[in-house]
């Protein structure tokens, strides 16, 4: 990385996340006294202190709350939300304790299975559904939040409703999209990507044919997220799933999931060697190092080619992934907010999630978070200072969670589809078929290994 | 004559041949052991965007920069886990030992009833492994209102530290010649007093050594430390660096690196100083365990 | 035992113990009996209730089909074995802790028994590599982990770059992407860091071989490969099994190198027990069979015990 002190910090985001909102008030192609300019705009949405507080202001005082929340790899996130929950504790004299961690999800797990530690959690994925029991309902909260910001996305509801209870409020997902060489993808007749899981074939071919930087969609087990969002999202799109709806009859052995991993061998082919090694970094190396002309990621690509890899930010783009013959359905990682039940302030700790998720405090995370984090709530899409309508390079991946899902699709998200996520196995699936094992035998053992978790 | 002209030819050769292979196998291992830090010292002194530059010399470094270390200390809370794990491993191998060492001095020099039966299950309770133990001593720590404070680390840690000393100590009691304590005690010297003023004094380098051991296992442990600590101003210094400099897909390989280093120094200072007593402690206890 | 050597100093020590100091606390630590009693009773707390309890506990929740959060559950019986004898990542995952620990140890053993006699070996400088060599054992490992993780990068592979400037290989090898290379890139990481603690603790063991045995067999016309065989082997075997004992176990168990370099992958097969144990209880949220798998590390590990215990009794 390139070490970044305070100010250069300030001014490299600038030039990124949030920064772009001002590039696209100024048609004025940017040049170095706008990078001041822009300074001035992060520092606004990092430190802002929202001066409209809802008039009869509960107190907590003495209260103290514990948080354990998912570290970004955005400093300002993390710095954002520290600002937010400082001033919400300041307002309400309360105290807070937010832990941003890399490890937030083990450290969650702990505290659930102990009924002890901390009072609000950032869930992830499906987790809502396997913690159920010691989360606070939440019902409220997310009806009123779905009738003043134009409601909720389908998957909103999918990972947070339990049994017609909310368990947690979706605050925001991380949806995957094809980043990809405009430069390279132009050479081989796709300026502007690609449409279907064929066309993309098709130009990952042509690369490969003009000796030109190939594909390289990571499948590896070293990379859980990345693959997970893509091998699911193929499965899908070819018509495959791993359960029908029932949630426990076991559905992958189907000429469906055997399309789907031709079609991954096909793509291997003409791929990057190194997509079954590369981990969660990997495939954001070679892109930015220029050795592969696409991949599957969020907008963490992005974000570091706009401060390390100029050239590299300026010749790329999104697009968002292509369609099968079921259409397009996207792998959606999701973000949730939750208070533990056994939480000994649970009125305080539901008053910081249902302010977190109001526009003030929203609005500026899903802008610093230049898609890392987009909202749930319909209300956010057109909402003119949202990245996606900022930056022409991130307008594809605006409303991907309308067909977005999450694991275990179209069966409902269970613990079980959890555990069938945490085992990787549709990951590996696709992984042992590109390492030259044979369909039959490749569907056989994920049809096994299924088994095990959704019909024990 | 002659005879002994070519044999000393010969011994000399052979000497030379023999000094090739040290020097050799020298050059293997220091390449071996150190190129990691090596590689870890150049990454942490150059700018980021040099590490990803393909086709290029990898040692070839552009613009020396202490940036990383400067944004170590400055933007993280270095110094602070850097403490919290000095706290934690002294505190839970000073107790370790304290325990550990009645116990071996029971295990090892006394005889009772159930003495060997207690031997073997301390020693098999060491074999445990922290992967199966921490959801369930979660449990325990929350039980003990330790949950999130640095003395649930000093607790947890004496769950492989207190067997592992008992084992290895055990193993100096019973090295011990008896006669000395005998004699003391035929002079009117009590139990106790042998056990302190006698047999103690004698396994010193042993209980020296034991406790950088102790140290040791505790400055590097991660599983536990990484599910019982969630506030980050009290974590010890080889989960910080982790949590804090990767992120997702981010890695701040600069800063993590220049945490590495800066994480290992404390222990390797004092095993560059003691070393001695650490490798005589090791080989009396192992010999006789 | 020194102590019970002679019975007749014993008992006569007892009378006179008691004749001058009667009653009380002193006297009742002076009976051998209860003194080691009192002293075992720190540890048997802590073993119990900090060891003995939770492995208790996460040995029943392996006969019942207890997941996270839930707090119903109930007995099952064996299933969760009968599954996992039945489970294909299971089996294989049995292999590749078997396959990573032999391999392993090892190369431990045998790099480390050349790193000790080469710094024995030494004349100069001894105490600086001793020092240095040392590095790796003492580094935190979650962090010299990371070092790894970045050497073996499938684009920026110092490694690569290495075999490639030797001519040794032509195109980049993705570490990571091929079971068999990704096993041998996880087992180096451990060999790395084993390789130390076994060198110095046979360095410790070669400084303490007389050296008239030495000259005994040089005067018998031992070669040095003999010498080596017949002496100094004998010499530091029993502290390289003592050695061994610890690291098998230490690698059989290992979590982080694994866990922080591979997840396990490529398709499972860098799986150890501890690895996939934390993936089902933790991420997949299912404790109950976690907790079985990790048991399953039990057996072998007794097995290993046993196997020293009868060694250690024969010397």
């Amino acid at each position: 990385m390139r070490p970044l002190s305070r100010r250069e910090f300030l001014r490299l985001s600038a030039l990124g996340g949030a920064g772009l909102l001002a590039a696209a008030c100024a048609p004025a192609p940017a040049g170095a006294p706008q990078v001041v300019k822009e300074t001035v705009e992060v520092e606004k949405i990092v430190e802002k202190v929202v001066t409209a507080t809802p008039v009869p202001v509960q107190k907590f005082p003495g209260v103290k709350l514990e948080m354990i929340m998912r570290r970004s790899f955005i400093p300002e996130m993390n710095k954002l939300q520290e600002n937010q929950l400082a001033q919400w504790a300041a307002e309400h004299e309360a105290e807070i304790e937010a832990n941003f961690a890399r490890e937030w999800r083990e450290m969650t797990a702990a505290a659930v299975e102990a009924g002890a530690g901390g009072d609000i959690a950032e869930l992830f994925q499906n987790t809502a559904h396997v913690y159920a029991e010691k989360l606070a309902d939440l019902s409220d909260i997310a009806e009123d939040l779905g009738n003043r910001y134009g409601g909720w996305y389908d998957a909103a509801y999918q990972c947070a409703v339990v049994d017609g209870v909310w368990r947690a409020i979706p605050r925001a997902y991380t949806a995957h999209a094809i980043n990809y060489r405009v430069d390279y993808f132009t050479e081989v007749g796709y300026p502007d990507g690609c449409e279907t899981y064929e066309e993309y074939l098709d130009a990952a071919t042509k690369l490969k044919e003009r000796g030109l930087p190939p594909v390289g969609n990571t499948v590896s087990q070293t990379g859980p997220n990345d693959s997970a969002s893509w091998c699911y999202s193929i499965l899908w799109s070819f018509g495959g799933r791993e359960v029908e709806e029932d949630g426990k009859t076991v559905a992958i052995n189907t000429a469906e999931t055997r399309a789907a991993l031709k079609y991954i061998k096909q793509l291997a082919e003409v791929s990057s060697p190194d997509i079954t090694g590369y981990d969660e970094g990997g495939n954001n190396r070679a892109f930015l190092a220029g050795e592969i002309s696409a991949t599957q990621n969020a907008t963490s690509i992005y974000w570091v080619a706009q401060r390390q890899a100029p050239e590299v930010a300026e010749n790329m783009s999104h697009f968002r992934y292509p369609a099968g013959p079921a259409g397009h359905q996207q792998f959606i990682e999701m973000n949730l907010l939750a208070v533990f039940d056994f939480s000994p302030n649970k009125e305080a700790a539901k008053a910081v999630v249902a302010w977190l998720m109001e526009e003030p405090q929203l609005s500026p995370l899903a802008q610093v978070g230049l898609t890392f984090y987009t909202p749930m709530l319909y209300y956010y899409d057109d909402l003119p200072n949202m990245p996606w309508n900022i930056d022409p390079k991130l307008a594809p991946l605006k409303g991907l969670a309308k067909t977005g899902h999450l694991a275990g699709w179209p069966g409902p998200a269970s613990r079980q589809s959890g555990e069938a996520y945490a085992n990787q196995t549709i990951v590996n699936m696709f992984a042992s078929v590109i390492a030259g094992e044979d369909i039959e035998t490749a569907v056989k053992r994920a049809e096994d290994e299924l088994k095990a978790v959704y019909e024990a | 004559m002659s005879l002994s002209i070519s044999k000393s030819l010969q011994y000399r050769s052979r000497r030379a041949f023999s000094r090739a292979i040290l020097i050799v196998s020298l050059a293997f291992f220091a390449f071996f052991t150190l190129f990691p830090f090596v590689w870890m010292v150049l990454t942490s002194i150059r700018e980021g965007s040099e590490l990803y530059q393909v086709g290029k010399n990898p040692f070839a470094v552009k613009h020396l920069t202490l940036q990383h270390y400067y944004l170590l200390l400055t933007e993280t809370r270095f110094l602070q886990w850097l403490g919290n794990s000095a706290f934690v491993a002294i505190c839970a191998s000073a107790i370790a030992l304290v325990v550990g060492l009645a116990a071996a001095y029971s295990l090892g020099r006394l005889r009772y009833r159930g003495g060997g039966f207690a031997a073997l299950v301390v020693f098999a309770t060491y074999l445990i492994p922290p992967a199966l133990l921490f959801i369930p001593l979660n449990t325990v720590v929350n039980r003990l209102h330790l949950s999130n404070t640095l003395w649930a680390l000093i607790v947890v840690y004496l769950t492989f530290l207190v067997p592992f000393i008992a084992w290895l100590l055990s193993g100096y009691f019973k090295s011990l010649p008896g006669e000395l304590a005998d004699a003391a005690r035929i002079d009117g010297a009590s139990r106790w007093q042998a056990m302190i003023l006698i047999d103690l004094p004698l396994i010193l380098p042993g209980v020296v050594s034991v406790f950088f051991f102790a140290f040791t296992m505790s400055w590097s442990e991660y599983l536990y430390a990484f599910t019982f600590i969630r506030s980050t101003s009290k974590l010890p210094v080889a989960v910080g660096v982790v949590n804090a400099l990767q992120v997702g897909d981010v890695y701040f390989w600069g800063q993590l690196m220049a945490g590495a280093l800066l994480g290992s120094i404390p222990v390797v200072i004092i095993y560059s100083f003691l070393m001695d007593y650490y490798l005589a402690g090791l080989t009396a206890g192992a010999v006789k365990g | 035992m020194p102590m019970s050597a002679t019975p007749v100093s014993t008992s006569l020590d007892k009378d006179r113990v008691s004749a001058r100091r009667p009653g009380g606390l002193a006297a009742f630590i002076e009976n051998e009996a209860n003194l080691g009693y009192l002293l075992l009773i720190p540890t048997v707390v802590i073993v119990l209730g900090l060891i003995g309890y939770p492995f208790l506990l996460a040995m029943y929740y392996s006969f019942t089909d207890k997941v996270m959060a839930k707090s119903e559950f109930s007995f099952v019986g064996l299933k969760n074995y009968i599954n996992l004898a039945n489970d294909p990542v299971f089996r294989k995952t049995i292999l590749n802790t078997f396959n990573y620990t032999v391999t392993a140890v090892f190369f431990k053993i045998l790099l480390g028994l050349f790193m000790a006699l080469t710094l024995h070996a030494l004349t100069v400088g001894r105490k600086f590599f001793r020092a240095a060599f040392l590095l790796p054992w003492v580094v935190p490992s979650s962090l010299s982990v990371l070092a790894w993780l970045w050497m073996f990068d499938p684009q920026f592979s110092i490694i690569t770059y290495f075999l490639r400037s030797l001519g040794l290989i032509e195109e980049r090898i993705p570490w990571f992407g091929d079971p068999t290379l990704a096993m041998a890139a996880v087992q180096t990481v451990n060999i790395w860091r084993g390789v130390p603690f076994f060198a110095m603790i046979i360095l410790a063991g070669l400084v303490t071989v007389p050296q008239e045995l030495y000259d005994a067999a040089t005067v018998d016309g031992a070669n040095s490969i003999q010498r080596f065989r017949f002496v100094t082997f004998p010499h530091i075997l029993p502290i390289l099994m003592v050695a061994s004992l610890f690291s098998f176990i230490q690698t059989m168990g290992d979590f982080q190198i694994v866990w922080i370099l591979t997840h396990g992958g490529p398709i499972n097969s860098t799986h150890l027990i501890a690895t996939l144990a934390f993936r089902t209880a933790i991420q997949g949220s299912n404790l109950a069979k976690g907790s079985a798998i990790a048991l399953f590390l039990f057996p072998f590990l007794i097995l290993i015990i046993a196997l020293q215990l009868r060694y250690l009794r024969r010397e």
